[in-house]
């Protein structure tokens, strides 16, 4: 995999890398990536995806009480009035 | 008598027959944690936590005789205590106070145990050695130069080290019953479904399970019969009955499967002999074994490195320095905040599997990765279900041999996920697996073996580890 390849997971990621860094990880990767390839080998007729859980045992979609607005945002890094706070985003 | 040396149900029994008080076997294992603290199992002793013994001294008077009442209980760093830091082994969340319990956390208070302090982990649980978490490397409890496993490598070495008679780990690929083969305990994963996950830090989310550590199989059996059952606050816990798993049965007519493609997996390995012996043992106990095929097996583990760091990435999403704790000073907008937050927060090991979660979900290859192994997933669930209608438990080892050195595995990542070789398969398909100690490896240090049964079926497991336990003696 090369390093393009690499920087472009890492923004899907949302982590920054340094070149040293991000070298590395390509080394890591290819070992990663050759375990990962072991899946192909095997025989599956159809491409069935399982649910852990049986979706008629879901409760009901009722409201009910949930943690209250302040505790929530107790470990907010910044916040303000009942919110959490980020820079400007739209100008 | 020696105070921690007894197990949590003596202690429980002493404890309610009053020849013993809260405070009295409190302080003998916090007097533990402190002698070790070299061992770096216990990141923190609740402050709270003797002053709580003496509050359940005057329940107890008061006619209070909860199922855990006054026995002393570590938690993994990873699971929620009201107003308690829960770091998850990382420096993302190092100053992170839980809002709320976990229902587990819930249910041991409810029942009367006192919660001493939180166990070192691999960060966010990644990891089978404890050698992960940002604050600083657990040693192995008979071996200080080697690793505990992992990722409850803490909450392994606080049972192993007396520092509390029961710990509470989680698992997603082997993290109980790793740490547990490694320091000769008892460690149970349980079926998916049959502890409530609410409020324990999610890894990937359809494999997680908290587990329970213990030095006797009572002890194992009773915890679970506490934290067990459905709760609304987790829709995948399963309203599925709790057995009376103290009350166990007769194991003589257990059917034991060995899977034979394990025994081709095993050659070679340290743990080959003695899983061999293992077998042998059991014959010996006039135990009916028969041979059982789970083909796809050996794809286990690659299934497990697609579908956990998959999952991880999307539940580690919540961690972009606007909710939790950790923001980074130097940012100045919204997207700088995301990237400097998780950069210096997460460490190397969280950042490949996030980085690897992203691969196999990123378009053109969601198909040849990620929905690949959900059907291999499948098909292992499909081949448990198979073999177990010859056989009631599936025996397999639990590692590949002894704990390691600590520092001495190699730099490729992939060097340490074949630690999981044996362990990832019971997540994978859901089922229950408990490992026990059994035999020593060349250094005389121990081994473990799993049983692994049928789904909420632990109550066999149980049961024949009991026969095991105490015909072993």
């Amino acid at each position: 995999m090369d390093l393009k390849e690499i920087q472009h997971l890492a923004e899907l990621s949302k982590l920054e890398f340094s070149k040293e860094e991000l070298e590395n990880f390509a080394l890591d990767f290819a070992s990663l990536v050759s375990l990962a390839d072991k899946i192909k080998n095997a025989n599956v007729k159809s491409n069935r995806v399982l649910s852990s859980i049986d979706l008629k045992d879901l409760r009901e979609d009722d409201v009910k009480e949930s943690l209250p607005t302040k505790t929530v945002l107790k470990n907010a890094p910044v916040a303000k009035k009942d919110s959490f706070v980020v820079p400007r985003v739209v100008e | 008598m020696e105070i921690t040396k007894l197990s949590a149900i003596e202690l429980r029994d002493e404890i309610l027959k009053r020849n013993l008080s809260c405070y009295e076997v409190a302080k003998a294992f916090i007097d533990n944690i402190k002698k070790y603290e070299s061992y770096n199992a216990v990141l923190e002793i609740f402050d709270d936590a003797l002053q709580n013994a003496k509050v359940m001294d005057k329940k107890i008077a008061e006619g209070f005789n909860g199922k855990l009442a006054g026995m002393p209980v570590i938690i993994k760093d990873n699971i929620l205590y009201q107003d308690k830091i829960c770091s998850c082994g990382s420096n993302f969340l190092k100053n992170y106070k839980a809002e709320y319990n976990s229902t587990v956390v819930k249910k041991l208070i409810d029942e009367g145990a006192i919660i001493l302090g939180r166990a070192n982990m691999d960060e966010f649980a990644m990891g089978s050695s404890t050698e992960n978490s940002a604050f600083g490397i657990t040693h192995n409890p008979i071996a200080f130069d080697r690793v505990p496993g992992g990722s409850s490598g803490g909450s392994a070495c606080a049972v192993a080290l007396d520092m509390c008679p029961i710990s509470l780990g989680t698992e997603t690929g082997g993290s109980v019953r790793q740490p547990a083969s490694y320091c000769g305990i008892y460690g149970l994963k349980p079926t998916y479904g049959r502890i409530s996950r609410y409020g324990v830090v999610a890894f990937a989310s359809s494999l997680d399970q908290v587990g329970i550590f213990s030095k006797t199989i009572e002890d194992n059996a009773l915890m679970l019969e506490v934290l067990a059952g459905y709760d609304e606050n987790d829709e995948t816990s399963a309203k599925v009955k709790v057995d009376n798993y103290t009350n166990l049965d007769d194991a003589i007519k257990t059917k034991i499967g060995v899977p034979i493609e394990i025994l081709n997996m095993t050659k070679g390995l340290e743990c080959e002999k003695n899983f061999k012996n293992f077998i042998e043992f059991l014959k010996q106990l006039n135990l009916e074994i028969v041979p059982v095929s789970i083909k796809n097996i050996e794809l286990a583990l690659a299934t497990y490195y697609i579908l956990a760091p998959a999952e991880a990435t999307s539940n580690l999403a919540r961690f972009d320095g606007v909710k939790y704790t950790s923001r980074s000073l130097a940012a100045k907008n919204l997207q700088e905040i995301y990237k400097q937050s998780r950069s210096q927060g997460f460490g190397k090991e969280v950042k490949r599997r996030i980085m690897l979660g992203n691969y196999v979900l990123s378009s053109g290859y969601y198909d040849a990765y990620y929905n690949k192994a959900k059907s291999v997933q499948g098909l292992l669930i499909e081949q448990c279900n198979e073999a177990f209608k010859k056989c009631d438990v599936l025996v397999m080892p639990t590692t590949l041999g002894e704990a390691y050195k600590i520092g001495s595995k190699p730099s490729d990542p992939v060097e340490t996920y074949k630690e999981d070789v044996f362990t990832v398969t019971a997540n994978i398909v859901g089922s229950p697996s408990l490992s026990i100690p059994f035999g020593k490896g060349k250094n005389n240090l121990p081994l473990g073996i799993q049983l692994f049964g049928k789904k909420f079926d632990e109550k066999t497991i149980y049961s024949l580890a009991k026969f095991i336990q105490n015909n072993i003696k």
